[in-house]
Parts: C-alpha cells; structure tokens; sequence
C-alpha cells in the first residue's frame, strides 16, 4: 500500500501542473489523493496532540525552572501586591 | 445527582485549600513561605491574607512587565501541563471564582443570556492587557485594574485589617470596587460571566481543550435532542449543537449526569472525531 502511494504521488508530481478541466480522472483522482494525505496528516498531528503539548509543557517548566523563573516571581508573590489590591 | 454533589465539594476543597494560611486573616499579612513557589492551578489572587500559591495570571503579567524576555516559561509550562491532562477542567472543578459565580448565579433574579461574540473578549484580554499592553507599558493592568479577585480576596480584607493601607486608598480602588460589584451583580444574572468573557486563565486553559487526554464525546445516534442538558450546563454550552471540545467547554460533566440516555461520554487518549469516510 505504501509503495502504491509513493507512486501514486510521483504520478502526481508529474501531471501536477496539468491545468484544472471539468471531468477530469486525473485531475479528481489527484484531488482526491491530496485531500486523503491531507487528512492523514491531520489525523496524525490529532492523535499525537495531546502528546505533544504535554512534553511542551514539560519542556517549559523545565526551562523556566532552569532559568531561575520561580525564584523571580517568588520575590513578587511573598510581598503584597499593591496594584492587585488597588491601591498600587 | 452524585457527580454535581462532588463537584461543589472539589469547588469548595479548592477554596479552602489555596486560602489555607488562615493566620493571614488575623494579622493582616500574607503567607511567605515555599509554596508561594507554585502557581495556582485556579483564579485565586496571592495577595489574598489567605493564599499559599501565586497566582498565574499575575505571575504572567509581572514577567510581561518586569521580565527579561516577557514570558514566563514556567508559568506557560504548568498552565499547559494542566491543559494537556484535561483540558479546561480546573475551571469547572477547582476555580474559587469559578464557584463564586456558581453561588451567585443561585440567587432568584432575572437570568440573561451573554452573546457568544462577547466569549471572544477573553482572548483580547489575554494578548492585549496580559502581554502586549503590560510589555510596552511595564504596568500591570489586569491587575491594577481589571481583576475583581485582587479586590475581592485581598483588597477588601487587607484594608479592613491594616490601618496604614487604609490611608492610601486612592481613586484607582474606588475603580476597582465599582468594577467588582459589577461583576458580582453580572454573575447574579448571567452564567458565569467573568469566566467566559473576561478570564485570561480560563483562555489559555481553553485553547488545551482539543489537545487534552481527556476529551468530551458525543453520540449523535444516543442523543434524543431533548435539551435536558442545556439548563445545567453553567457556561451556556450546547453539547447537542456545538462542538464537545470547545474552549466555552469548563468540562464540570453537568451535562453527563443529567443525560439519561447517555449520549455524553469521556474519552482519555483517544480522538473523538466521527468516523473516518472512505473516498
């Protein structure tokens, strides 16, 4: 099926300038073909998403951590807020 | 009828659990110890006599302001490590502000409905006064004046325990408390209103509602469109219109236990998208 596709692709990447024409085969069968990779695609990037923003999230609080953040906003936190309170 | 029981009691624990340094109340003054180090998963102002944890939409605007490269990485990490797991949840099941607006919307007054292109306001907020205007203005004006947490939890009982504090009430608070009763009186007659139009929180917890592990589901086939689930939904979302993962979505699973032909579904680490179409 793989080796189908690669094909098929080449296939495409040759006709790919062929002008649109109404009831066109190829033309619909190369549409066809992008949309489906398309999907694919997407599929792939849905199925692995959560994944992915969770090492992005693991990645940030490490640099974050790694930089010094937390000790930065805790001089901020431990003294009282005077904008927050309205007064600032 | 169990699941809403749990959640109030996860709303209230909530509460009572990033308010837990209750000698703040008596002294005046506010916790300084290492837990200050963590942020707070929910809305919950770290001025608050009572607050244990900093709260990250102040923490994010005073790197926005005062930081070297105006994002907080670890800030942005935690909010998305939350996200990744469930998306909006800590909305619906750990929000002080969040219940706070639950209870007022109890009270027996007129209810109006909030129009949908308001919810987009949220996201201005969170680019245009949490970062942009906070980086070119080195101010932070969410807090300074947006926020009715900050007046609420900590400007209201820090000015009633501390004299000196009293004395420099200017017009800016005067703002402020005109804001909050505001928001208090719009939270008696909307369904939570700070939450879908204004929380930057709510915002950027949102936007994690599609990549979560655990995700809201629907079954078009099950459902009998009899809009049982539209009353209890606290954020005005339709599961039987709308889409199930979207960022309205505060994901309390009201909707899942008054559905009595089971239509609403959880599902962890897996795609809730409608089957694939062959072509």
């Amino acid at each position: 099926m793989y080796v189908r596709k690669k094909q098929l692709y080449r296939l495409f990447k040759i006709i790919y300038h062929i002008p649109a024409e109404k009831n066109n085969p190829l033309q619909a069968a190369r549409d066809r073909y992008c949309y489906r990779v398309r999907v694919d695609n997407m599929r792939f990037l849905k199925r692995h998403a959560s994944k992915m923003l969770l090492a992005a999230a693991v990645l940030m609080l490490a640099g974050g951590l790694a930089a010094g953040e937390h000790n930065m906003f805790f001089t901020y936190a431990i003294v009282i807020c005077l904008n927050c309170i309205g007064i600032g | 009828m169990k699941l809403a029981f749990f959640q109030r009691l996860s709303q209230l624990c909530s509460v009572l659990l990033y308010n837990a340094y209750l000698a703040g109340f008596v002294t005046g003054s506010i916790y300084q110890g290492p837990l200050k180090l963590i942020p707070c998963p929910g809305f919950n102002c770290h001025s608050c006599p009572g607050a244990l944890f900093v709260c990250p939409v102040g923490a994010l605007q005073f790197f926005a302001a005062y930081g070297r490269y105006y994002l907080s990485l670890y800030i942005l990490g935690f909010i998305a490590l939350l996200g990744a797991v469930g998306g909006r949840f800590i909305c619906g099941w750990a929000c002080p502000f969040g219940f706070l607006q639950d209870m007022l919307n109890k009270l027996p007054v007129k209810k109006f409905k909030i129009p949908r292109r308001l919810e987009y306001l949220r996201y201005v907020i969170l680019v245009g006064v949490i970062f942009i205007a906070a980086a070119v203005t080195r101010e932070p004006w969410f807090c300074k004046i947006i926020c009715p947490a900050g007046t609420l939890e900590a400007g209201i009982p820090l000015l009633l325990l501390n004299e000196h504090l009293r004395h420099m009430i200017g017009p800016v608070f005067i703002v402020k408390l005109v804001l909050l009763f505001g928001f208090l009186a719009w939270m008696a007659v909307a369904k939570r209103p700070f939450c879908r139009v204004v929380c930057p929180l709510g915002a950027l917890y949102g936007l994690c509602n599609h990549l979560s592990f655990v995700k809201m589901a629907f079954n078009k086939k099950a459902c009998v469109y009899d809009a049982t689930c539209a009353p209890a939904c606290p954020v005005d979302h339709r599961m039987y219109r709308d889409d199930p993962n979207a960022s309205r979505c505060i994901r309390c699973l009201r909707c899942r236990s008054v559905c009595t032909p089971k239509a609403i579904h959880i599902t962890a680490g897996q795609s809730s998208d409608p089957p694939r179409e062959s072509c």
